[in-house]
């Protein structure tokens, strides 16, 4: 067992390397860099001779050398990478102007919150309502959930997200946007401001949650209308056992098997998912930070996302396959 | 049957529908039956005949959509102190009918697994796969027997040195992909007698397995029946189980039992044509006809009719080579007493 984990941990080295490297290849690939659109950005501005400065020494050759722009890719790759390993340095965002990390830190702390409540919300009520809806199959409760489930499935989460701002402004007066008060926005942390947060986030969290929960709910039930049947369930009502405590002793507890695989794509999803819906309702995630990088090719925070991305899928991945193991003796590990 | 006392299990016109969009299967439809203490009664029957739906609903773990529209199934308990210390004293303590209870409620489970237990067709699919074996058989203890966990495994390893398990110290711990078949098998009569049930119902417990497994569980169960006491009764299609494990036999077809009798009886003197049809069915190593040549396996003509459709007056008839016309596609048959315990429901015993 323990070798497993450590065998699998050492195979996701090489990946990781692997991923890097491909991360940095794709962030280059769109023809030219930040400086170039910089270089366009001050010739609309400050007219062509501005621009020809800029260009020739001044602003943009000091950036230009000092990261490295002119080298070969190679060389700024490794300048990069070791950057991150050794230092923990993401580099420069050109267009914001400081660092990545302090860019990313805290919205990514913002996120992580934010997307684990939305999960822990979705598999709460999600698989208990799953479960019933398998249980008592084709009952009005199941026609319901059923009905509510698809209505989750086709409505997409950023519309819901504008009617229900319509329906706050409109009828309540309030606007319901954001992940704070405006008062506390740029404030310190302190517990006024923790509660704050929590007064906010229940909103988006609903409006997250519901097409994962409505997707979910469909998952359970159907692994579990598969499960319902087996003999082994017979053989536990054979025993006596009570039928609640029989449902989630066995069919369930082997119908959650599959959720176990999906944490591969959960992690990375609790980054850069719910982007539109963060977007519409103004939410300090990474979500729109990463779609505004990649729009203005601001290069190294752009790659630190997607580097973060990859590593997280691999590290989920990695989690899945121990869970699963141990989840499920069948999964053989020698 | 006349021999009333020292009844286990009585079934009185049992029947157990299927309410469909298509129609009702009568999947049991009128069953009577009777099971002493101690006693290995077998049921046989096609596929489809509702032999294993008859097994679940004595347990009251009747599949669904199916329900006990009505009939009683009589059980004769007796504490369980005089369970174990005297098979043969006649008497009980209490009379219950099992299809007056709720399936779910705690009287029936309270029932199931102490004293009615089961085993089934396929020892694979029939463990939970990711628990292992001791949680399992253990869980079964706890809930019947007032012990500790410690106790419970003790039983537990106990029961698998019943049913000779190999080195049950660390099989029990094992899972059940990690069995063989017979094991598994082993495993869940182990499971099964874990509360020494009065009742022991096995439904096609050797089907899945191969041959000489088979003959060794069989062989298992015998002997486990003759040192723990309990009743069997054995769900099967394969006649020569029958004639291995029983002592008495029913006949079952379509929902209906056509003849009982007892096992010697059945065999050397089968009333009821259907009964004839499948004796004549088993294949036989150098069975020759008159003029000396091998004879060709006899087979039933057609098939069990389908369950929504099922054909008027005696069920058989359609199928059946000694059918009355006029008589037998009209009228249903009553069942009939033809010897000492030997019932049969035909016209041409009537």
């Amino acid at each position: 067992m323990l070798e497993y984990i450590i065998r699998r941990i050492l195979l996701a080295i090489p990946t990781l390397i692997m991923i890097s490297i491909i991360s940095f290849v794709v962030i280059q690939l769109p023809p030219g860099d930040f400086l170039t659109s910089y270089i366009a950005q001050i010739r609309s501005e400050e007219g062509d001779l501005a621009a020809e400065e800029a260009a020739e020494g001044g602003r943009v050759a000091v950036l230009r050398q000092r990261y490295g722009l002119d080298q070969p890719l190679p060389v700024q790759y490794w300048r990069w990478i070791t950057n991150i390993v050794l230092r923990g340095d993401f580099g420069y965002s050109f267009e914001q102007k400081v660092g990545v990390r302090t860019l990313i830190w805290e919205r990514l702390a913002l996120t992580i919150v934010l997307s684990g409540t939305t999960m822990l919300f979705t598999w709460l009520v999600a698989i208990p309502i799953g479960v019933l809806s398998a249980v008592k199959q084709y009952s009005l409760m199941d026609y319901f959930f059923t009905t509510l489930g698809f209505l989750g499935l086709a409505i997409p989460n950023f519309l819901l997200a504008l009617i229900l701002m319509w329906v706050a402004f409109r009828y309540f007066d309030t606007s319901i946007t954001g992940l704070f008060s405006s008062h506390y926005i740029d404030a310190p942390w302190t517990w006024g401001k923790v509660l704050d947060l929590m007064k906010h986030l229940w909103l988006p969290v609903l409006i997250l949650g519901m097409s994962g929960s409505a997707s979910l709910i469909r998952t359970m039930r159907a692994n579990l209308l598969d499960e319902l049947n087996k003999p082994y369930v017979e053989t536990a009502r054979a025993k006596g056992v009570k039928e609640n405590t029989l449902i989630w002793r066995y069919p369930v507890r082997v119908a959650l098997n599959p959720f176990v695989s999906t944490i591969g794509w959960a992690l990375p999803a609790l980054v850069s998912g719910s982007t539109i819906v963060s977007i519409v309702l103004s939410l300090a995630t990474t979500g729109p930070l990463l779609l505004r990088a990649l729009i203005s090719q601001d290069m190294f925070l752009a790659g630190a996302f997607v580097l973060l991305l990859s590593t997280l899928t691999v590290i989920g991945t990695l989690i899945s396959d121990i869970l699963l193991v141990v989840l499920d003796p069948r999964i053989a590990y020698e | 049957m006349t021999e009333n006392n020292n009844l286990l299990l009585e079934v009185k016109d049992l029947r157990t529908h299927f309410p469909l969009r298509l129609g009702t299967v009568r999947a049991v439809d009128g069953v009577d039956l009777n099971i002493r203490y101690g006693q290995t009664v077998g049921v046989v029957g096609e596929s489809g005949c509702g032999k294993s739906v008859m097994a679940r609903s004595v347990m009251r773990i009747e599949p669904t959509p199916g329900r006990i529209m009505s009939g009683e199934l009589l059980l004769y308990r007796r504490t369980a102190e005089k369970r174990k210390s005297d098979i043969a004293q006649p008497g009980f303590t209490d009379i219950i009918d099992m299809a007056q209870l709720d399936p779910k409620g705690p009287e029936a489970r309270g029932i199931r697994g102490a004293e009615i237990a089961m085993i089934f067709q396929e020892p694979m699919a029939s463990f939970s796969p990711v628990h292992t074996i001791a949680w399992q058989i253990i869980e079964g203890i706890l809930i019947h027997q007032d012990v500790d966990r410690t106790e419970a495994r003790r039983i537990a390893i106990r029961m698998l040195e019943q049913v000779s398990m190999p080195h049950p110290e660390r099989i029990i711990d094992r899972y059940p992909h990690q069995l063989s078949g017979g094991m598994r098998q082993r495993a869940m009569i182990a499971m099964a007698l874990s509360c020494q049930p009065s009742l022991l119902v096995a439904d096609e417990p050797t089907t899945a397995l191969d041959v000489t497994t088979q003959a060794q569980i069989l062989t298992l169960m015998r002997e486990l029946q003759r040192d723990l006491g309990m009743a069997i009764m054995f769900i099967t299609h394969d006649l020569g189980v029958v004639a291995k494990m029983t002592e008495y036999v029913y006949v079952m077809y379509l929902g209906k039992i056509v003849e009982s009798a007892s096992v010697v009886d059945l065999f050397h003197d089968a009333k009821h044509p259907y009964t004839e049809a499948l004796l004549r069915s088993i294949p036989q190593l150098g069975r020759r006809t008159h003029q000396g040549k091998a004879e060709p396996l006899a087979v039933i003509p057609g098939g069990v009719p389908d369950p929504f459709s099922i054909p008027s007056g005696c069920p058989f008839h359609p199928r059946c080579h000694r059918i009355v016309e006029g008589v037998c596609n009209v009228r249903e048959p009553t069942s009939i007493e033809v010897g000492e315990n030997h019932q049969v429901r035909c016209v041409l015993y009537e």
